[in-house]
């Protein structure tokens, strides 16, 4: 690394860089290149940890009553569209009298899912995908058996139950939470 | 014919510390993208919990790698000082 000797001209001792050595990375440079991305590094789980803070349980969407909910005995379910009209979705209404509502595609292969009350067949009433066997929980939404098990449970449908009967549906639950 | 002085930090140890630093500097670099990526797969497994201690432990991390970038460079400056000063 020559910069400099008796034959050099001035400009060479104010710009002592050889092409050479143009394209090298310092040291220092590069521990500020580092600098930089620990500050992205930094952003990012900021931006993690506001959407974290943040974070709602239900997607608010548009309400939709559910038209024959008022009229749904214990044991029984409808299939409405929802959030939009190609969006099958399942009011059940269970044993007990509460309301309960999901999605109704399966999180496998998006077979429709069905509730099945207890009793038929000495098991306790549940969802079930008749594709590949599949059960969930009915108060989760959790796949307890078959393909999924392994995977995101049903969506569930947040529901608004009013003093005369009526149902409407109010949004999706978050896919965390569900 | 005088010697002149180098324009850059001659003292012993003084290219050992810097590659110290950088490689000091790398490795919370990593840390830091671990965190990040847990946390982004916690969120999106579910667990709000950690995202805020994760963001917590990674801003320290920053502090520590600027702070050992403003160390670097305010040693390498006081050094330039001192030899325009002896010049």
């Amino acid at each position: 690394m020559k910069y400099k000797s008796s034959t050099s001209p001035k400009w060479r001792e104010d710009f002592p860089i050889e092409q050479e050595f143009d394209d090298f990375v310092t040291r220092r440079d590069f521990i500020r290149f580092l600098g930089l991305v620990s500050a992205g590094l930094a952003v990012g789980s900021g931006s993690v940890a506001v959407n974290s803070l943040t974070h709602t349980e239900v997607e608010a969407l548009p309400e939709l009553a559910v038209a024959g909910a008022d009229t749904l005995k214990p044991g029984s379910w409808l299939v409405f569209n929802y959030p939009d009209e190609h969006s099958p979705a399942m009011l059940i209404r269970r044993e007990d009298g509460e309301y309960a509502a999901y999605l109704q595609k399966c999180p496998h292969l998006a077979c429709p899912v069905s509730y099945h009350a207890a009793g038929s067949d000495g098991e306790p009433e549940g969802l079930r995908c008749h594709c590949h066997n599949g059960r969930f929980d009915l108060d989760t939404g959790k796949g307890t058996a078959g393909p999924p098990r392994e995977l995101r449970p049903l969506r569930r449908v947040e529901l608004r139950v009013a003093d005369d009967g009526s149902v409407s549906a109010v949004g999706l639950a978050k896919r965390h939470k569900a | 014919m005088a010697i002149r002085k180098p324009r850059f930090d001659t003292r012993p140890g003084v290219t050992a510390s810097a590659t110290a630093r950088v490689w000091i500097c790398g490795i919370i670099c990593v840390v830091q993208y671990w965190l990040l990526t847990a946390a982004n797969e916690a969120f999106h497994g579910g667990n709000l919990k950690v995202g805020l201690p994760a963001f917590l432990a990674s801003l320290v991390c920053f502090v520590l790698v600027a702070g050992l970038i403003v160390v670097g460079e305010s040693g390498s400056h006081k050094m330039q000082e001192e030899l325009r000063d002896n010049e």
